[in-house]
């Protein structure tokens, strides 16, 4: 299928990146170790990172070639280039697990301290709910935009993806008296993980069929 | 003969610059060379053609099929060649023909591996690395190996020596020994098409000066010199424009035959080359 | 055969093509049934252009010099060349007592008919 043509070529086009994520990987779960719960570093953190990595890499790949105007030379649908960038994440994704995973696996087996646990189901889902949401916002932005003006606001949209979630937490803990998150806290407390973690990733990919949408009709009135 | 590209009433406006009214058609197994100066809309038709931008008003059909709506299938059966080189420039040449390939249907390796060879194309260096010359025989090669019916050339020469734009000649007309490949070849180094062309559409801001067979024109267009006092508001009349120098003048006409007997004798009456016609209309703004 | 073409001639050249085709046939360079270069090939040997190439074998044909068959090329036609001759000689008569009748028009002599022939031959 030529969608999965373009998602090879998205990768192809960045051999190096593999390399480098996987430096990052292991720099990462060594030196986020403090900053969380166990594991924080290595299983979130990272993915999170690697993902970051591959879409924005990709993407700036494309931009300094102007491949865009080959690619769009191509007998290619518009609707196909933009569905191939979303569907992107998930191979880059379940990489960046991958990587995890290994070094994770590598860690215990040589008895590192930090490496005690294998990989949690809240882990990935987490990623891929907070990967869903990046991209939801990331890329109708590019799409509209372009690269060369974004580059300041993917740090800030990295940013605000990794400390929002934090800092809500944060919030919650100090104002318990908050309705909000009362009804929040009564929820999670009384449903199972499984609903949880369907809501979250329903969620993410509500937000990113919407974004989906709104970048096809934003690239298909896009002129080169 | 049919037609195996056509445009009719065509038109793109921007800011400072309007395409407008644009038509013409190109047959099926000739080549037809678009010549106009910089900013004359070249690239911008070539861009409507290949969907890359999105016509106000007019039709496009290629192969019989409209466009934008066929766009894909139209694309299968284009090769282009811009003037820039568009490609990842940190891949090789295998490299970027294996992201190519799975695009299109008919794509045919044995012939892309020949005119990489006939080519003298480096397969294992990074495009980066590649002379400008090189990366247009590479885009040239790709453009070809998939059974493309139509050639679209965007100034594919531009900044390249007449030795290589030679060879590209060559390498154009052993193209057209199958009929059933057609070339759009836009340029303003006009002595590119002087040979090889069978039709020549001229455009300039924005409209169509002429679009007919090359023999046709260069049998028609001329030069005359001769001295001032020749000139008058009867003969100036019959010139497309006039350069008038302290000895002299030299006026391009559309019609030799009438010239010849208007002077006769009196100037000499020369050939215009089609880059002479080119500049005499876009002085005279025709 | 040899096909040399002039681009400062006066003459457009798919007309230089078509007499040396022609004189080529007259001196029995190519005879009866020779195959002629295909219009592309022909093209791409001279650098020309292929509505040139065409264009000059439609006159030949026109004149009876060549056969082209659809679909397998063109062919010097079976026309013998003494008859070819003979045509030719016949148009130029025809168009010599055209010129006759108009020039009697104009009370012109015999001589100032030749003069002017002497004038245009030599041009």
């Amino acid at each position: 299928m030529l969608i999965f043509n373009l998602i090879v070529k998205d990768i192809l086009i960045q051999k190096k990146t593999l390399l480098y994520s996987l430096i990052y990987a292991i720099f990462a779960s060594a030196f986020f170790s403090s900053l969380g719960p166990n594991g924080f570093g290595l299983y979130m953190l990272s993915p999170m990172a690697i993902t970051y990595m591959f879409i924005t890499l990709a993407v700036s790949y494309d931009d300094k070639n102007k491949s865009d105007i080959i690619i769009n030379s191509l007998p290619l649908k518009r609707s196909e280039i933009v569905i191939s960038k979303y569907i992107s994440i998930f191979p880059f994704a379940i990489l960046g697990f991958v990587y995890s995973i290994l070094i994770g696996f590598i860690g215990k087996a040589i008895g590192l301290p930090m490496f005690t646990r294998p990989i949690s189901v809240f882990n990935i889902v987490f990623v891929l709910t907070s990967v869903c949401i990046f991209s939801s916002i990331f890329f109708p932005v590019y799409f509209k935009i372009g690269n060369l003006r974004m580059k300041f606001f993917n740090v800030i949209l990295l940013m605000l993806i990794i400390l929002l979630p934090s800092s809500a937490i944060d919030y919650a803990t100090k104002n318990p008296n908050n309705i909000f998150f009362q009804k929040i806290s009564y929820f999670i407390s009384n449903t199972s993980s499984f609903t949880q973690y369907s809501l979250a990733l329903i969620i993410g990919l509500i937000f990113f069929l919407i974004s989906l949408m709104i970048s096809i009709r934003i690239y298909n009135n896009k002129e080169f | 003969m049919d037609n195996i590209l056509e445009l009719k009433n065509l038109k793109k406006s921007y800011k400072d610059f309007t395409l407008d009214n644009l038509t013409f058609n190109l047959k099926r197994g000739s080549v037809m060379g678009f010549i106009g100066p910089n900013g004359s809309g070249k690239s911008t038709t070539i861009k409507l053609i290949m969907n890359l931008i999105k016509k106000d008003s007019g039709a496009i059909n290629v192969f019989g099929l409209e466009s934008p709506k066929h766009d894909k299938e139209i694309k299968q059966r284009i090769g282009f060649v811009y003037d820039e080189n568009y490609f990842y420039e940190e891949l090789n040449i295998m490299e970027m023909k294996n992201i190519l390939q799975p695009f299109y249907k008919n794509w045919n390796d044995t012939v892309f591996e020949k005119y990489i060879k006939e080519f003298e194309l480096p397969k294992k260096n990074k495009i980066k690395n590649l002379s400008k010359g090189m990366k247009m025989k590479f885009s040239l090669a790709i453009a070809l190996c998939h059974n493309a019916e139509l050639i679209i050339m965007d100034e594919p020469t531009s900044g390249l020596d007449p030795v290589f734009r030679s060879e590209l000649l060559d390498i154009l007309y052993n193209i057209i020994q199958d009929e059933n490949v057609s070339i759009l070849f836009s340029t303003h180094i006009t002595t590119d098409l002087e040979k090889i062309a069978d039709y020549i559409t001229f455009i300039n801001k924005g409209k169509l000066v002429f679009s007919k067979t090359k023999d046709e024109i260069i049998e028609n267009y001329a030069l005359v010199k001769g001295s001032k006092d020749l000139l008058d508001n009867n003969t100036r009349g019959e010139f497309v424009s006039i350069k008038e120098t302290s000895f002299g003048f030299v006026a391009l006409t559309k019609d030799i035959i009438k010239a010849r007997k208007i002077f006769k004798g009196n100037c000499i009456i020369e050939k215009a080359s089609l880059e002479d016609i080119m500049v005499y209309t876009v002085r005279g703004n025709v | 055969m040899n096909i040399i073409i002039s681009n400062s001639s006066q003459d457009p050249i798919y007309q230089q093509i078509v007499i040396q085709i022609k004189t080529a046939i007259m001196n029995e360079e190519l005879s009866r049934g020779d195959a002629l270069p295909s219009i592309r090939s022909l093209a791409k040997e001279l650098l020309i252009s292929v509505i040139t190439t065409k264009r000059a074998y439609e006159e030949l044909e026109r004149e009876g010099f060549i056969e082209t068959v659809p679909g397998k090329g063109s062919y010097v036609s079976g026309q013998n060349k003494d008859l070819i001759r003979e045509k030719r000689l016949a148009t130029i008569e025809k168009k010599l007592t055209e010129v006759i009748t108009d020039s009697k028009l104009l009370n012109l002599s015999l001589e100032d008919l030749q003069n002017i022939l002497r004038l245009l031959y030599t041009e």
